[in-house]
């Protein structure tokens, strides 16, 4: 199933062609781009999903450009898939049926930092660690922090409603969006949401468009919230036996009161992935949580104290508090190139992300080990343990192992939704979740999004084959 | 009986419909009494089934539809201004469930605001947003407006509070939105449905976020004499990159109310006082306390004063609460406003307020969520004088124009509703307007679930009255 292309009419020759003589005329070769290393590179994202290689690669510079783009895919009916750092992990931005890939890379300026109004002004290629950097020169902050920001870019974050460890504490990318331009398929350029703290002036379209996987429209500036910088942040690693033993310990210190900004958990295979890797970690451990509390200055030092009185409560093998910034970013170094140490364990790897209620976590990873022995499968688990939101890595060499990959992330999918679950957490749902999507979600409520869909892009041009189960996709 | 009574009567029972005059015309109107109109039936559903099947008749035979909780809107929304029934959530009032370890509950929307805090706080928790109106206003309400009350400034309005729905389509379709966990899957539909202003579907169900009150607070009074400096401080406080948990500004028309109606010791000879409270845990929280007075003292206060303890606290918050109702000590009628600005402008625009107030020669008050930029001017008139009338409903357009021009927003947290729809055309482009056209088609292809609410009419078919009968 994982390598299903969906069932999305490619366009014709004819409609192909048309489509390059229009873009070649509207746009210039500069911004267009046709040979066949180009339009392979930008075919892939950070996931299994499969392209159908596009005819054209847009390099938009600007938001007419976009315009343009759209114009053409709309004139000649070929497809168009919007584009931004290419890290996704679910296929979203992947071409499936070829078309334009329209690139928005380009469009990188930070246009307005607002100290007084706390408001950022970004286009939508800016990628978010320069962002944090410019941001926080002001004394200013803005929490979303998905491992992937050294290569991810707002409009992607904003596409994916992306979170990170912090949003343990701050909540994901939706919080923070208080509007945005938005290129529309039928060409309109419409302005959604405010620059102000507040407000509630008509329909709140931005809520549609953030986490809508670049299926209704293409984004142009975007208007964030910042928040003020917190003072300090502290950084604790803590060992423990196992993922048991680690989700007593989150349960106490929420039950306690505490609100770390972030409580990341590392499974015991991960922590052996992380020794194999050269970091020196207690052999006897089986779990660990990297913890991050933040404040001013003596508020972080108190609730330092109190999550390391909780874990040495449970029975933590080990409390370690980084000693100073130098060794907070060793660790999160650590963390944070995780998931390309794991790559190298095998040729393939696939990480699901799912959410459970957080009581479920240790549940759900006993069912995991137990279905991926069955299976015969390698798997380990990582994730924002705080939110419940795991990432279960499943790892493979050989094609012929496939179908038991397919039977361990199928049964997965079944044990979350078990446990009171949902399939994806913060890296959507794109064309790899897309078949499993009527395991959660009732017939009513995905043609409802159907509608939604159908309302901003009546001709489905616009990223097809994503978010909604096709036929392609197989039965499920 | 009519045929409308029995029908309904056949899907609620005798006891969940509302016929006679007297008592649907209870239903006239919501806080907005300017605008009026009395529905031709009141329905009480009790369950979700019973919501769809009344909303699958109504969708049979064409009735328009308008949702209500306990019609303390300041927009027009619950107002059936286009004729047809109010669906009323009056007999939905349950707290299904409340899960400490989740923190989240999940209510009937028929709940009153308060109760939910109330049935929380024995787990040491409590539902953050806080309109002025909670002992009375549902949370299918706030969820419908997206309301937001002092403490959202620190705790976030409603839309970041709740986590599920389930809702009754206008078809009577009934949908899950949203999951417990908070997590999306697909579109946002619960972001997209929280501010919809019951023209999407009924909300029936909710899964809200709780949140852990807060180990301490600390609860100041800034009191100036000029109406400049207190602005000024708000803008100082929020500059320091202090978030308190509420920053509310009151001036001297409204303390004199308030004295009248409570005599609760506020200062009458203050131009403004500012209503400030710190929370979360101890440690630290004097600290900002102190940082708070020295900024008010630093922009021209006469004295800052804090709350002993928590009598002296909820006696200040009652003062900022109860203002609205206390308005009619001093004026027969008024008109609630609500608009945002950046809240870096608050001073010019109370000066600019200050000055359409003495042009049009109606006096405003005001009473807001000073933090947030969120304004409330209440432009006091006398409804037996139908010039004074004209003049308080042209301060209101001119105030609307001012915040405009400096960037602002038609509205902060009342919503839309009936009463702003004209203006939306101001702020929107064609295109923005039709994103939400479509939008609102996905959910009620036939606009006959809150008819002609919110976006502009094609040809406005509501005139206001030319007198008002009551005030807002
Ligand atoms: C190592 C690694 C770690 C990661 N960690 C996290 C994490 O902690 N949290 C998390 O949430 N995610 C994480 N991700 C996933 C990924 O980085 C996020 O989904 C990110 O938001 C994608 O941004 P991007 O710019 O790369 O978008 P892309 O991959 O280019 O595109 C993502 C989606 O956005 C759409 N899109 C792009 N531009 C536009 C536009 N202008 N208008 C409309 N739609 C547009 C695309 O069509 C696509 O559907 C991780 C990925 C990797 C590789
Ligand atoms: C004294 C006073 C103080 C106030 N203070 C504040 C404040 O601080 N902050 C603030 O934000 N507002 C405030 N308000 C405005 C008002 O209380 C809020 O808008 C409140 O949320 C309305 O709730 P309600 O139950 O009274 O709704 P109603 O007035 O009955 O209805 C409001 C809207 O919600 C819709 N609706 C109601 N229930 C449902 C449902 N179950 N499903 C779908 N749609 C539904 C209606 O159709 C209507 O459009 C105040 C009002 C007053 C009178």
């Amino acid at each position: 199933m994982l390598r299903l292309r969906p069932d999305v009419a490619e366009p014709s020759a004819a409609a192909r062609a048309k489509a390059l003589t229009l873009l070649g005329r509207r746009l210039g070769a500069s911004k267009v781009l046709t040979d066949a290393d180009a339009c392979e590179r930008y075919s892939s994202d950070e996931s299994e999903a499969a392209p159908r290689v596009p005819d054209a690669v847009v390099l938009a510079e600007n938001e007419n450009d976009i315009l343009t783009a759209l114009a053409v895919a709309r004139e000649a009916e070929v497809p168009l898939t919007p584009r931004a750092g290419g890290t996704g992990r679910t296929g979203g931005a992947v071409p499936v049926a070829g078309g334009i890939v329209l690139v928005v890379t380009g469009m990188n300026e930070i246009k307005e930092i607002d100290r007084r109004e706390r408001i950022a002004v970004v286009q939508p290629g800016v990628i978010l660690t320069d962002l944090h950097a410019a941001v926080e020169k002001e004394g200013l902050f803005y929490p979303p922090d998905p491992n992937s920001l050294v290569g991810c870019c707002l409009a992607g974050n904003v596409a994916e409603n992306a979170g990170g460890p912090r949003a343990f504490k701050y909540g994901v990318t939706r919080e923070y969006v208080l509007g945005l331009e938005a290129m529309l398929m039928g060409g309109q350029r419409i302005r959604a949401g405010k620059r102000t703290a507040k407000g509630v002036t008509g329909y709140d379209v931005t809520a549609t468009l953030v986490g809508s996987e670049g299926t209704l429209g293409v984004f142009g500036d975007i208007t964030l919230r910042l928040i003020p910088k917190p003072e300090s942040v502290m950084t604790l690693m803590v060992l423990f036996d196992d993922v048991h033993q680690s989700g007593r310990c989150v349960g106490e210190m929420i039950a306690a009161g505490l609100v770390p900004r972030c409580i990341e958990l590392l499974d015991s295979a991960t922590l052996q992935a992380m020794r194999d890797a050269g970091n020196a970690i207690n052999p006897a451990a089986g779990a660990m949580l990297l913890i991050d509390v933040d404040g001013d200055e003596r508020t972080c030092e108190k609730q330092a104290e109190r999550v390391a009185g909780v874990c040495d409560d449970v029975g933590a093998l080990e409390v370690l508090v980084a000693q100073d910034a130098a060794q907070r970013d060793r660790l999160w170094a650590a963390r944070r190139e995780m998931s390309v140490a794991v790559r190298r364990l095998a040729k393939h790897k696939l990480a699901e992300d799912v959410v459970v209620p957080r009581r479920r976590v240790p549940e759900l990873l006993d069912r995991v080990y137990r279905c991926a022995e069955e299976q015969g499968v390698r798997s380990l688990t990582y994730g924002h343990a705080g939110d419940g939101n795991l990432h279960c890595n499943f790892l493979w060499n050989d094609d012929d192992e496939l179908p038991r990959v397919d039977a361990a992330i199928e049964q997965l999918f079944r044990d979350v939704i078990d446990l009171g679950g949902t399939l994806t957490g913060e890296h959507g749902v794109g064309v790899l979740k897309a078949p499993y999507l009527p395991l959660e979600q009732s017939a009513e409520l995905i043609a409802l999004q159907r509608d939604i869909k159908r309302v901003f892009d009546p001709q489905g041009l616009l990223n097809p084959g994503k978010i909604f189960p096709t036929s392609g996709h197989g039965p499920c | 009986m009519s045929a409308l009574h029995r029908a309904l009567a056949q899907i609620v029972g005798e006891r969940g419909v509302v016929s006679g005059h007297a008592a649907r015309t209870t239903y006239e109107s919501d806080g907005i009494t300017l605008l009026a109109a009395v529905p031709s039936a009141v329905v009480l559903p009790e369950t979700t089934e019973e919501v769809s099947a009344v909303l699958s008749w109504a969708h049979a035979n064409e009735v328009n539809v308008v949702p209500r909780g306990a019609g303390t809107g300041l927009s027009g929304g619950a107002t059936a201004i286009e004729g047809g029934i109010v669906l009323s959530t009056a007999r939905m009032t349950r707290v299904l469930n409340i899960d400490a370890e989740t923190r989240t509950a999940r209510v009937q929307t028929g709940v009153v605001n308060i109760h939910v805090s109330r049935e929380a706080a024995s787990y040491g928790l409590m539902f953050a947003p806080d309109p002025s109106s909670q002992t009375a206003c549902t949370i299918g309400g706030n969820i419908a407006e997206n309301s937001g009350g002092p403490h959202t400034l620190k705790y976030g309005v409603t839309t970041n509070h709740v986590l599920a729905l389930r809702a009754v389509l206008p078809d009577g379709e009934i949908v899950d939105l949203g999951h417990d966990t908070g997590a999306t899957n697909g579109y946002d539909l619960v972001g997209l449905f929280v501010g919809s202003e019951g023209t999407f579907g009924v909300a029936t169900e909710a899964t809200l976020r709780l949140v852990p009150r807060a180990e301490a607070t600390r609860t100041l009074l800034g009191v100036f004499d000029r109406v400049r400096d207190a602005s000024e401080s708000v803008s100082a406080i929020i500059a320091a990159g202090i978030v308190p948990a509420a920053l509310e500004m009151i001036d001297r028309l409204v303390i004199e109310a308030v004295e009248a109606a409570f005599g609760i010791g506020l200062p009458e000879d203050a131009a403004a006082v500012l209503l400030i409270e710190l929370d979360g845990v101890e440690a630290g929280l004097d600290e900002d306390a102190e940082q708070i007075e020295a900024l008010c003292m630093a922009h021209g206060a006469r004295e800052v004063r804090r709350a002993k303890n928590e009598s002296e606290r909820s006696l200040l918050w009652k003062a900022r609460k109860r203002a609205f109702g206390a308005m009619g000590r001093i004026s027969s009628t008024y008109y609630t406003h609500d608009c945002v600005i950046p809240r870096s402008r608050l001073p010019e625009i109370l000066d600019v307020i200050e000055d359409i107030s003495a042009r049009q020669n109606v006096k405003i008050a005001n009473v807001f969520h000073a933090g947030d930029g969120n304004l409330h001017p209440l432009i006091l008139f006398d409804d037996d004088n139908p010039e004074e009338t004209e003049r308080a409903l042209a301060a209101g357009d001119e105030v609307l124009e001012a915040c405009l021009a400096v960037g602002g927003a038609l509205s902060g947290e009342h919503g839309i509703g009936a009463e702003k729809r004209e203006w939306m055309s101001r702020v929107f482009t064609e295109a923005d307007l039709d994103a939400m056209k479509r939008v609102r088609h996905a959910f009620n292809p036939t606009g006959r679930l809150n008819p002609n609410k919110v976006l502009p009419s094609p040809s406005p078919c509501f005139d206001w009255p030319k007198k008002p009968r009551g005030g807002g």
